[in-house]
């Protein structure tokens, strides 16, 4: 720490810059979104708002769930935590919109800032975010019958595979954010299909209820497999062929939408 | 070497259109340089080029030797920005926003408090130093907005019409704050849309129009360079006024406006000859001024003949 | 209540030097056609308010058809029709109170103040304009639940009723969406105190999953849930069902909902004119 351009009195001749490096870069980026998810809002929407939809969803389905003889609480759980990541990847794109569009963003992009470190600070945010929703649902989910039935790897397993699809969902609504600028179409954008990808998939009732035209498409969704990837690693049979598709999906958005947000981010910084 | 700021034959095209034509300016270290031009003359786009948000089409950019091309982040290092708009995380405070910009610029947490402290007594925020952002008035934003700007000092200063819609108070704190970072040798380029302020404040005035450098010099050189000296007539009655134009007909660029006549001259010696020929047709003068072109009369000559160009 | 097409009625302004001001009427008709205008030029806006409610029908019909058909023995679209047309009134809440918010705070309603008009013009232009899109949207979401199986099997006047709780409802909204402008400091504050109560207050009711489905402890909740009773009532006049009892409170949360809001509104108004 010699040649730190901070403590310069006032008239002083003012000595040329250079970059902090990356990891320095990083520190400072991930600690300003950090503080930010763990702010009351931020909380409301990491913890608070899974819990009430894991609440809600008991009181509307588990009766009728367990006429068919379903648990609720094995049943449901894994659905709940995706319906939360998926609310934490729509929140980290707005949060990256509202930098962009506060000028934050070309501030960044005009200081010696690591670029590199910008989209990691970003996704590291994201992350821990993901592993603090993941938390809070398996928890309320235990209270309702949801339980690790493969021990201890699996569970691990569970939680780093919900880590992943978060990221790998950020990288996408990412992308999203980096090339829509208008504020409104971009909520629309971001809200409009996770309710279909969320309803039309295994999470609440079980692909055979569908209308027959329909069962194709609910069995290859990806929020299909990403569910029974998480419910092979917790309450259902753990089995490749259960745990492939999700495992599988998850690899192939994190790479296509790992390089979507490398081009978009590379158009925006760079013109 | 001397030039903090380097641009030679700079050129900027968006499709069709060219927004910066090589565009060639020199900035040393300690000297301030204001950028003239009317709205959509390429000085934001000479701007972004600068400061690494645009990457331009044709000639060379550096900036203490670095260039941009291939050290964005060197040259990142070395400049602080304002641009038109306020860019601050509106979420968070003031002095949350100077600690963040001030670490990512390498102090340490430490040095980034006490420097965010400072700035923030400088800039007059310390009673909003915990309110967030989103909340303050438009000025306290926009001294923020350079507070964060200078919270580390780097060599070369870049404000892009700082002063937009400040309050005499504020701009008057700004001025004051250009000249002490130009007094300890940062190159500042400023444009702005007052030309009292690029008088006031610039060593040095380049004025641009359809990305092209109309004239580049002091605020005398560039006032000498279009009219030399105005002789200004106040005649006693607004009726003479035709009267006198006609007597002063062949003599090129006058002017006149309601009981006034202007008359550009070459050398202060011709007023006897305009005074002679209004005395001529015994037309009456109230009051009579021999003065430089104003700033503003430089820059309509300047700019004048390019909108022609374009309306035909 | 009733509203004028914006088309038909535009106000003549007589062509003297200093025109007389428009009356209420004229006035709220011009502030209404400008909200149905802003409303038709913004694709997005068309897209949200009209694709979605369709998009929430089939989805939620392909899902839960069957789940529900053989839990509850209830003909599913019977119910969700209703409840859809319900969520596009609520959904309103927000979209209207941002932009009456924005609205305020970008100096339109200043100059709509240092205007010769009668400020109520604007409350009630703003809401009609609200009330012909929400119509709107519960007559082709109607029409478009029938392909599906959704019918009016008790008559017109049980078809009118219908149409009349849907706006009793959109009032009660209307109501709700000026009264959360006035009292909200940023539009940060209105997304957060709306969205998620409003999508409480929808997915807890009996309108998505029949009052039996829920637990037994929660069902006293449910049933008074202003949602539960208007899509209560909505179901009794559209198919079968009680009336009386969701039909009296269907207006007695109306009239709660708007004495408190308008009491808030006018007190926050008046408190805006005040501080300028």
């Amino acid at each position: 720490m010699s040649a730190m351009p901070g403590v310069v009195a006032p008239g002083a001749p003012v000595s040329p810059g250079r970059p902090a490096g990356r990891r320095h870069d990083f520190q400072v980026l991930f600690d300003r979104l950090r503080s930010r998810s763990f702010s009351r809002g931020g909380l409301v929407a990491t913890v608070v708002q899974p819990l009430v939809f894991f609440a809600i969803f008991y009181c509307t389905f588990a009766g009728m769930l367990d006429e068919r003889g379903i648990e609720f609480g094995r049943f449901v759980t894994p659905t709940v935590l995706v319906q939360a990541l998926m609310f934490v990847a729509i929140a980290g794109a707005t949060d990256l919109a509202a930098d962009r569009s506060s000028g934050v963003f070309s501030r960044l992009l005009t200081s010696p800032v690591d670029m590199g470190a910008m989209g990691l600070a970003h996704l590291a945010v994201v992350a821990l975010q993901g592993l603090l929703s993941s938390v809070a649902v398996v928890l309320a989910g235990l209270l309702a019958g949801f339980r690790f039935d493969h021990g201890v790897l699996a569970a691990l397993g569970f939680v780093l595979f919900a880590v992943a699809f978060t990221v790998a969902l950020s990288l996408a609504t990412a992308t999203i954010a980096l090339r829509l600028r208008n504020l409104e179409a971009l909520s629309a954008v971001l809200h409009l299909p996770y309710l279909p990808l969320l309803v039309l998939s295994t999470g609440f009732v079980e692909a055979d209820l569908f209308p027959g035209w329909l069962q194709p498409v609910v069995r290859v969704s990806p929020v299909s497999g990403v569910i029974d990837t998480l419910r092979a690693l917790s309450t259902t049979e753990l089995t490749w062929s259960a745990a492939l598709p999700g495992l599988a999906w998850v690899a192939g958005l994190l790479a296509l939408f790992a390089w979507t947000t490398t081009v978009a981010f590379r158009k925006v910084a760079i013109r | 070497m001397t030039e903090a700021i380097l641009l030679s034959d700079l050129t900027k095209r968006f499709g069709e259109q060219t927004a910066l034509d090589r565009v060639s300016l020199g900035i040393p270290a300690g000297t301030v340089v204001g950028l003239l031009g009317p709205n959509g003359a390429g000085k934001t786009t000479l701007i972004n080029c600068l400061t690494t948000l645009l990457q331009p089409d044709g000639g060379t950019i550096r900036v203490l030797g670095h260039d941009p091309a291939t050290d964005p982040s060197l040259v990142r290092a070395n400049i602080a920005v304002t641009g038109q708009f306020a860019a601050l995380d509106e979420q968070i405070s003031p002095r949350e926003n100077l600690v963040f910009f001030g670490r990512l610029l390498g102090l340490g947490r430490g040095e980034a408090q006490q420097r965010a402290g400072e700035m923030l007594e400088r800039f007059e925020l310390a009673e909003a130093a915990y309110t967030p952002v989103g909340y303050l008035s438009g000025g306290m934003r926009r001294r923020l907005d350079l507070a964060v700007s200078l919270v580390v000092p780097r060599p070369v200063l870049v404000l892009d019409e700082p002063t937009t819609g400040l309050d005499p108070r504020s701009r008057k704190l700004l001025w004051d704050m250009v000249r002490a970072e130009a007094a300890r040798g940062v190159a500042v380029l400023l444009t702005t849309q007052y030309l009292e302020e690029a008088d006031q404040l610039a060593d040095r005035i380049v004025v641009i129009d359809k990305g092209r450098v109309l004239a580049d010099g002091s605020s005398d050189e560039l006032k000498l360079d279009v009219g030399g000296l105005m002789c200004r007539l106040t005649l006693t009655s607004a009726a003479d006024t035709a009267a006198a134009r006609q007597a002063l007909g062949d003599l090129p660029g006058v002017t006149a406006e309601g009981d006034k006549v202007a008359v550009p001259m070459a050398r202060a010696e011709d007023v006897g000859a305009v005074l002679g020929r209004l005395a001529g047709q015994g037309l009456p003068i109230a009051d009579i001024e021999v003065t430089k072109p104003t700033l503003d009369e430089v820059f309509f000559t300047l700019t004048e003949p390019m909108a022609k160009e374009t309306t035909r | 209540m009733t509203v004028q097409s914006p088309d038909t009625a535009a106000p003549s302004l007589p062509p003297s030097s200093s025109p007389a001001p428009a009356t209420l009427a004229a006035a709220s008709v011009v502030i209404a056609g400008r909200v149905l205008r802003q409303f038709v030029r913004n694709r997005m806006m068309i897209i949200v308010t009209i694709a979605f409610p369709l998009l929430q029908l089939f989805m939620l019909l392909a899902a839960f058809n069957v789940l529900v058909r053989d839990t509850q023995g209830v003909d599913y679209v019977r119910r969700l029709a209703p409840l859809i047309v319900l969520t596009t009134a609520f959904s309103s809440i927000l979209t209207t109170a941002i932009a009456l918010w924005s609205d305020i705070r970008s100096g339109v309603f200043n100059r709509l103040r240092a205007m010769p008009l009668d400020m109520r013009a604007y409350v009630a232009g703003r809401i009609g304009g609200d009330f012909v899109r929400i119509m709107g949207v519960a007559v082709l979401v109607t029409l478009v639940a029938h392909t599906v199986g959704f019918r009016f099997s008790r008559g017109p006047l049980a078809a009118l009723g219908f149409f009349g709780i849907v706006a009793l409802f959109g009032m009660m909204c209307s109501a709700l969406s000026v009264a959360v402008a006035l009292v909200a400091q940023h539009p940060g504050i209105i997304v957060r105190y709306v969205q998620m109560p409003t999508l409480v207050l929808t997915l807890m009711s009996s309108g998505y999953v029949p009052l039996e489905a829920f637990p037994g402890w929660i069902r006293p909740a449910v049933s008074v849930n202003p949602v539960s009773l208007a899509a209560d009532a909505l179901t009794g006049l559209s198919d079968r069902g009680a009336l009386a009892a969701p039909v009296l409170g269907t207006v007695a949360w109306t009239v709660g909902v708007t004495v408190v809001c308008t009491a808030v509104a006018t007190r926050r108004f008046a408190l805006l004119v005040k501080s300028g």
